[in-house]
């Protein structure tokens, strides 16, 4: 009844396979681990301690050394991500994979940290809401986030997405004193740990169906063998499963209704964060799964092709009518999973490349769009688009460069947003999915109404005269900067990012289902 | 036979404390019947040859757990019942309605495809704290310091939240 | 002694999850929702178990196991997050009611 491809039976063992000879227990294995491929996520884990540590010496009120602490520790670790870059194994008995898609959206992670870290020291501050542990907190997340791009272990992915949950669920009710914000951790964990606990059954029907839980064993298992009828079925339940949990994380309709609640309520720090790196993660999480069943993508197609559709279309209507400028991203957030949505339908090299490219991008203008919000926080933390208007006049530099970020949330050329929509745009062409490719393009012209409507309230006169110009801190104009041209410079010279996107994703095997029968 | 009329009876009391915690209007009695609900959990891991997780659910679950809600609706004196049983909102009645019956019957779908199932015999060996300490510091080692971050983030969030203390 | 198939244990935890999803979308107190999801992470505790019975290799049986102990880590470390929300919710606020828990819409 079982498919007999699991387990001892399986005709290869994995090169990490070491038998372990004690006792009776020869049916273990000791992992072999190469480190170098561990270093990132360790140095990560070691800086959060660190900081922790650090931050019980330090006075209250000095939290540079903590932020100039965390930003070491992330360059470090991104330095050991680059050189890992061309790395293709999975060690530590399986549940640790390095590959060059998980090398480019862990970039992707560090960089939306390092960046949320230059922009907290002075949010908090103006916020009053200078608690030293919001950055071993950061970094932790930061480091689940990590596991759930580098593993298709599910149950060590499972783990890490409740890492990088429980640590944003704290950091959106860090504003203890008002409700709103506790509101929304309240909101946020409710509804998290029920999206997880869907995720959770889906991985128990997988262990159900398939004897194992790591996602490159069960392709294994189904290229290889004819399936029975019984863990097909349990499969397609395990998947549906699994896509309502990571649905949730990566807020698609029709499981968004927490997105603009908890992106408003929550500090925006917090919110800056939570919007590139929780998107990028479950992202990751949902290209490994769907790229690793794909005979049974015919399957999958018309669910994820209703989610991608619902996402756009709803998103962008949703943001055009609000009035709040974080609620505008957050329902822009929505669409632009529908966007990335469009590369998981198509499972193509291209859509792959172009989801690895546009994921990148997207952490880049929504890490510098919510960082100029959190320049709001000196103003009572208003974020309304009328609060908003006259930018400007206070601050041309932070105008400008809010204006190029919302250029390229719309996707208007020559900016990285105009290209990581191209790539999927094509993906789906090629994949023949012209309906979806139109839907893209269509809702991407409505996008850029309220993007633009956006932009041009900066320019606005300001309500209030006469205008008290702000002064910017330094660590916001380096963050705007880096956000800015990055998103300049990829437009300009796509192929940078675009090449080794391409190269990650050609790593990725891609079995088709005519590859296999999956007809008796 | 045996083994069938005691997974009869406990699956009888986890079906039915499960409605009731639902059910109830009383949070304290909600959770009481929870504990019960996992207590009759515990048995049932037992009569699946998981003994070490039987006591562990007990332990951990029953005991510390539900010892903790409990204690939070004491604090927050929340064991008053509510005004009314369920939520208010309209949409959440066929809401739920449509969960429910969409869920149930797309698993018990899935109960029905291995129906038929021939019987295992489980390793006699399997549900022991020795081998799953084997599992744990081999193939798991790695999962272990997982969990290890994650309770070290819970530990950190709590204190966070839960400290009296002006920033 | 005849043992009991797989599909009984698997009705039961479908059951106990389907309770459990309901329960959160129709409770109003948030700890009674929280218990809830508690229900559902049982649920998928119990499948593990029943199918990790059914697995032919030792090593197969145990990963059940395993990640079974790995939930119940993962359980206690919600709690203590989501009950200090909880707590600090309802210092600011005297009525936790989810209904009312709405106060950003437009």
């Amino acid at each position: 009844m079982f498919p007999a491809s699991f387990g001892a039976n399986s005709p290869e063992m994995p090169a990490w396979v070491v038998r372990y000879t004690l006792g009776r227990m020869e049916a273990f294995v000791v992992p072999e681990i190469e480190w170098s491929v561990m270093l990132p996520f360790i140095t990560v884990v070691a800086t959060a301690l660190a900081v922790l540590i650090a931050e019980m010496f330090l006075p209250r009120e000095r939290h540079t050394p903590l932020v100039l602490l965390g930003l070491i520790g992330i360059g470090i670790a991104g330095y050991f991500q680059l050189v890992n870059w061309q790395v293709n194994l999975t060690t530590f008995a399986g549940t640790v994979r390095a590959d060059s898609l998980g090398a480019i959206l862990n970039l992707a992670v560090l960089g939306a940290t390092a960046l949320t870290l230059l922009l907290s020291d002075d949010y908090l501050r103006a916020r009053q809401i200078r608690y030293g542990e919001f950055y071993p907190l950061l970094l932790f997340a930061t480091s689940g986030a990590m596991l759930m791009v580098s593993s298709t272990n599910l149950m060590v992915v499972f783990l890490g997405l409740e890492v990088m949950s429980l640590a944003l669920y704290v950091m959106a009710g860090l504003a203890r004193t008002e409700v709103r914000s506790e509101e929304s951790a309240l909101k946020y964990f409710l509804l998290g740990a029920f999206a997880s606990a869907f995720f959770l059954y889906g991985i128990a029907l997988m262990y159900g169906a398939q004897g194992t839980v790591d996602l490159q064993q069960v392709l294994a298992n189904l290229a290889q063998f004819e399936e029975s009828g019984f863990s097909r079925l349990l499969t397609v339940a395990s998947l549906a499963m699994m896509a309502v949990g990571l649905g949730f994380k990566a807020s698609l309709v029709p499981f968004h209704m927490w997105t603009p609640d908890v992106y408003q309520g929550a500090p925006t720090i917090a919110t800056t964060y939570m919007s590139a790196v929780a998107k990028v993660a479950a992202f990751a999480v949902l290209i490994r799964v769907v790229f690793n069943t794909l005979p049974f993508m015919e399957l999958w197609m018309p669910v994820l092709w209703a989610l991608s559709a619902l996402s756009m279309g709803v998103g962008n209507l949703m943001a055009l009518i609000q009035r709040d400028a974080k609620r505008v991203l957050a329902y822009s957030s929505v669409a632009h999973a529908g966007y990335l949505a469009v590369g998981l339908v198509s499972a193509n090299q291209t859509g792959l490349t172009g989801m690895l490219f546009y994921l990148f991008a997207y952490s880049l203008m929504t890490v510098g769009a919510f960082g100029v919000l959190t320049l709001m926080a000196r103003a009572g933390d208003a974020t309304t688009i009328s609060a908003l208007s006259g930018l400007y006049r206070r601050q041309p530099f932070v105008a400008h460069m809010m204006a190029i970020l919302l250029l390229s949330l719309a996707g208007i050329p020559p900016t990285a947003g105009f290209w990581g929509k191209w790539y999927l745009f094509l993906s789906a062409l090629e994949a023949n999915h012209v309906w979806l490719a139109v839907i893209l393009g269509l809702t991407s012209v409505v996008g850029a109404a309220y993007y633009l409507r956006l932009a041009f309230s900066l320019y606005a006169e300001p309500r209030e005269t006469p205008v008290v110009p702000w002064r910017v801190p330094v660590p916001m104009v380096v963050c705007l900067l880096v956000c800015a041209l990055g998103l300049i410079l990829l437009g300009v010279r796509p192929a940078y990012l675009a090449e080794p996107s391409a190269q990650a994703s050609k790593q990725v095997q891609i079995v088709r289902p005519t590859n296999l029968s999956l007809q008796k | 036979m045996a083994e069938r009329l005691l997974f009869f009876l406990l699956a009888l009391i986890v079906v039915s404390t499960a409605v009731g915690v639902v059910t109830n209007r009383n949070p304290v009695r909600s959770a009481l019947l929870l504990v019960a609900n996992f207590f009759s959990l515990a048995l049932l891991y037992f009569l699946l040859s998981a003994q070490f997780l039987g006591v562990l659910q007990i332990i951990v679950y029953a005991g510390a757990i539900m010892v903790l809600f409990l204690f939070v609706i004491m604090l927050l004196n929340l064991g008053s019942p509510e005004p009314a049983t369920f939520s208010e909102q309209g949409y959440r009645r066929p809401l739920a309605w449509l969960i429910a019956l969409g869920m149930f019957a797309l698993l018990v779908s899935q109960a029905l495809v291995v129906a038929g199932t021939p019987p295992a015999q489980a390793d006699p060996q399997v549900g022991t704290a020795r081998t799953i300490g084997y599992a744990l510091f081999t193939e798991w080692s790695f999962a272990v310091v997982v969990v290890g971050v994650l309770l070290t983030v819970g530990v950190i969030g709590s204190i966070l939240l839960a400290r009296r203390r002006s920033a | 002694m005849e043992s009991v198939p797989l599909s009984a244990y698997l009705t039961l935890s479908a059951f106990l999850f389907a309770v459990g999803a309901v329960g959160v979308v129709i409770k109003r107190n948030p700890i009674v929702i929280f218990m809830c999801i508690e229900l559902m992470l049982n649920a998928a505790n119990l499948t593990f178990l029943a199918f990790a019975k059914h697995q032919p290799t030792l090593q197969a049986q145990v990963a059940g196991h395993v990640f079974v102990l790995f939930v119940i880590g993962v359980a206690a470390a919600e709690v203590a997050v989501g009950l200090g929300i909880i707590t600090v919710m309802f210092r600011l606020r005297e009525n936790i009611d989810i209904d009312q828990v709405n106060l950003m819409r437009e």
